[in-house]
């Protein structure tokens, strides 16, 4: 039977570094946490008001103007979010990269949240949240044919299998740390119930089956179900069309990865982490990054030729509105300063290694960030504005509900891994065999 | 591990799974069991009405529980004759009375566009007007130089709303007409993106009609879902012609079975050309357009 | 009544169906190989099951709970 003294195990400077988050909690934290929660409790206060008042105090309007806008976008941003993490902790399962270790668990946690996140901006979409169940309820009558049914089975596949995978990960360091946090022991128990150091190779094992498992889950649901909600849809000109899988895909991976890079940049940085995230880490993220982004410029091109050159004047208007009309203004920067740019510093830096640096890595992983939730906006939204009867042409400017509303649960994301951060470990402990 | 944990652990389970069960349980008797909607009354010509089916408390926001049932032996369909059309929208107000459609609901079921006759004899919107659009908020009509095209859900045969929708909400009715069970949809208005017509109105306020304004045969709807017209089945089912029908002021609708050869839909088919919006999208609509009769000249 | 395209081998309706084995069946043999390969170990492979099992009935639970707690707030 072990024995359960308060006594803190021996630790070497090493785990005590990296337990730095968990050691107390700073006046900087507080000030992050509780701007964070104003925000989240402002996005519940505006979702009340806009359930009680109904949708219409959105932007959103049909058939002239646009019947889904930020909140879908946000959905598909998130699930894209949602691979990154996770696919880097799978990488470095199946392709036994050791070097990237250290950001395997924020990933996973990334994923985990990022998941939830997109179940929230769903919610939040829905006319009627309150008969969710309904989803679950007439599920055997509609997985047949309809692509939303078909979504929802595969998110909830992927998270349970991406959170379980997540638990059995940080199984062993839980157990192992029970004794030294004796606030959260009963919690660290709990969670890692029926551990045994022998299992430890087992549980490598099936991480590396399920890393197997959830990177093809990835490829169906970024690159299968999600995007088969638009690109199904013949009825609207833009989102009709065979490349949405890969485009999708794409766009997920690379936003995952750059999120990766930030998120580790920052922890890094207010953690003093350096020796134990060595700029390896970042370079060789980096230059995937780079890649894939200057891939899904190429898709963007690819697919905007397509759309112009001998087109239905349905798919070339809706190109139109993205090069010419009301959302030009955010589609040539986003696409030359979102995508090009940073793409080019980062593969810069592939080339020239004295030019790397991990501040700029992570600057250009922000602005791809920040460039892919503009790309998902953009993807929903231009393609309904333009329906195939000669409706007027509409316009579609987020309301200030909306606005509160993603700002809320993007803050929500941020809130829910600082507080996975300050209660459990968020680097894995070094393994002391 | 200890003994302690490991029993605490259980007792975690079985009251998770208890809750479970009285959760699902409970979420589904709530869902069920919304406040009623109006309770139909005779109507003032003193026709009987037949009340809503009893039973299964959802289905009293379904088209279905205000009617007679479906005789899958019908096919109704709509002839509309743009060549005779004035775009006087006669048809629009109609059906939002009718219907009880709410001031809330913009546009309405039915919304016509104002188009050019001048560059384009096809019967469909000319290339300006896909591109730039057209109008239906026109003041005057019929003004020279345009032709009127009322559209309102085709009531597909292949439905691209129904395929979508994740709770069933839309359905295709064994005589034709799509419909709407308002109690299951959550209104994640994948159907309205889905719709090619753009056909499909969202609830994005609650409705409210005034008490003396609502017609006991159509139900009220509630908040956040979507809803369409809906051929007037609780009219067609019981011998009577759609509204939008019976007002056109210039005998520009024609309402039938389609089963039926002597139906008038029928028989105006069997003389006239006929052709229906975004064919090639393999909707396979239930409403035909015809251009008999004189096209509207100044 | 005009019939919808659709191949004979699989009808429109089906069209879920075929999807969801194309996603689940390969999941299902790795989650297999998960739980039966590698070294042998009873307790983790059940575990997780059960962790798994944990996880899936409290989505579904959770969406009867929020239903039940929204459907206090939305007017009818």
């Amino acid at each position: 039977m072990v024995s359960l003294t308060r006594r803190p195990p021996i630790v070497d400077k090493a785990t005590q570094d990296l337990l730095r988050p968990l050691l107390g909690r700073s006046r900087a934290f507080y000030l992050f946490a509780g701007l964070l929660t104003i925000l989240v409790t402002w996005f519940l206060y505006t979702w009340y008001l806009q359930l009680t008042l109904g949708l219409g105090v959105t932007a959103m309007r049909t058939p002239v103007g646009a019947a889904w806008g930020v909140y879908i976008a946000q959905f598909v941003f998130f699930v894209g979010l949602a691979h990154g993490g996770i696919a880097v902790a799978a990488a470095i399962r199946l392709l036994k990269l050791k070097n990237y270790a250290p950001v395997g668990r924020m990933g996973e946690v990334l994923t985990v949240i990022s998941l939830a996140m997109a179940g929230l901006s769903i919610t939040v979409d829905m006319g009627r949240p309150d008969r969710v169940f309904n989803l679950v309820l007439y599920w055997p009558f509609r997985i047949g044919t309809s692509p939303l049914s078909w979504d929802v089975t595969v998110i909830i596949i992927y998270f349970t299998l991406s959170a379980g995978f997540l638990w059995l990960t940080l199984r062993r360091d839980l157990a192992e740390l029970a004794g030294r946090f004796p606030r959260l022991a009963p919690l660290y128990r709990l969670l890692s119930i029926g551990y045994r150091p022998d299992e430890n190779a087992k549980t490598e094992k099936m991480a590396w089956w399920l890393s197997i498992a959830i990177c093809f889950l990835i490829v169906m649901l970024s690159g299968g179900v999600v995007p088969w909600i638009f690109g199904l849809m013949s009825s609207r000109p833009g989102w009709f069309s065979a490349l949405a899988g890969p485009y999708f895909l794409t766009a997920a991976i690379s936003s995952a990865i750059a999120a990766v890079i930030a998120v580790a940049a920052i922890l890094r940085k207010v953690y003093r982490w350096q020796p134990y995230l060595g700029p390896q880490v970042f370079k060789g993220l980096g230059t995937f990054l780079g890649v894939a982004t200057m891939f899904y410029v190429y898709m963007i091109f690819a697919e905007q030729l397509t759309m112009r050159y001998s087109a239905p004047i349905s798919e070339f208007m809706v190109s139109e509105i993205l090069f010419d009309g009301a959302y030009a203004g955010l589609f040539w920067p986003m696409v030359l300063l979102g995508f090009i740019l940073p793409s080019l510093v980062l593969l810069g830096q592939a080339f020239r290694p004295k030019w790397f640096s991990i501040t700029r890595t992570a600057v250009a992983a922000s602005v791809i960030v920040v460039a892919f939730w503009i790309k998902r906006f953009l993807i929903v939204v231009p393609s309904l504005l333009r329906p195939l009867l000669p409706f007027p042409q509409g316009s579609y400017t987020p309301s200030w509900v909306e606005w509160s509303i993603v700002a809320g649960i993007l803050a929500l994301a941020v809130l829910l891994f600082t507080l996975f951060l300050k209660v459990f470990p968020i680097m894995e402990i070094e393994k002391h065999e | 591990m200890t003994s302690i944990t490991r029993r605490r652990f259980l007792m975690y389970a079985a009251g998770a799974v208890g809750l479970g069960l009285i959760a699902r349980y409970s979420g589904v008797a709530s869902a069920l069991a919304r406040p009623g909607a109006k309770q139909p009354a005779t109507t003032e010509g003193g026709n009987a009405v037949v009340p809503p089916k009893p039973g299964h408390a959802d289905r009293k926001y379904s088209q279905d529980a205000f009617d007679t049932t479906a005789d899958p032996a019908n096919k109704f369909g709509l002839v509309i004759d743009v060549g005779a059309c004035i775009g006087c929208r006669r048809c629009m107000w109609a059906c939002k009375q009718e219907n009880n459609i709410p001031d809330t609901i913009s546009p309405l079921w039915i919304e016509t566009f104002q188009l050019d006759a001048e560059t384009d004899l096809t019967g469909h919107p000319s290339m300006d007007e896909l591109r730039q659009g057209a109008t239906t908020s026109y003041i005057e009509s019929p003004t020279a130089g345009h032709w009127y095209l009322p559209v309102q859900c085709q009531h597909c045969d292949n439905p691209p709303c129904v395929k979508v929708c994740p709770t069933g909400a839309t359905y295709k009715a064994a005589d034709g007409p799509v419909l709407m069970d308002y109690q299951k949809c959550i209104g994640c208005r994948l159907c309205v993106v889905a719709c090619p017509y753009s056909a499909r109105r969202f609830n994005w306020q609650k409705p409210s009609v005034p008490a003396d304004q609502v017609n006991p045969l159509v139900p009220v709807r509630p908040i956040g879902v979507v809803e369409k017209c809906t051929l007037c089945t609780h009219r067609t089912r019981r011998g009577q012609l759609p509204r939008c029908v019976e007002v056109c002021p210039v005998n520009a609708r024609h309402f039938g079975n389609l089963n039926d050869p002597q139906s008038e839909a029928s028989r105006i088919l069997k003389d006239n050309m006929s052709f229906r919006l975004l064919e090639e999208l393999n909707t396979q609509p239930s409403i035909r357009y015809i251009t008999r009769g004189k096209k509207w000249s100044a | 009544m005009n019939e919808a395209l659709g191949s004979f081998i699989v009808p429109p309706s089906a069209t879920g169906f075929v999807i969801l084995a194309v996603i689940a069946a390969p999941v299902a043999f790795l989650l297999m190989g998960a739980l039966f390969g590698g070294p042998r170990n009873i307790r983790v492979p059940v575990l997780f099951l059960g962790v798994l099992g944990l996880l899936v009935s409290g989505t579904i639970v959770g969406f009867a709970v929020i239903g039940t707690l929204l459907s206090h707030v939305l007017p009818g």
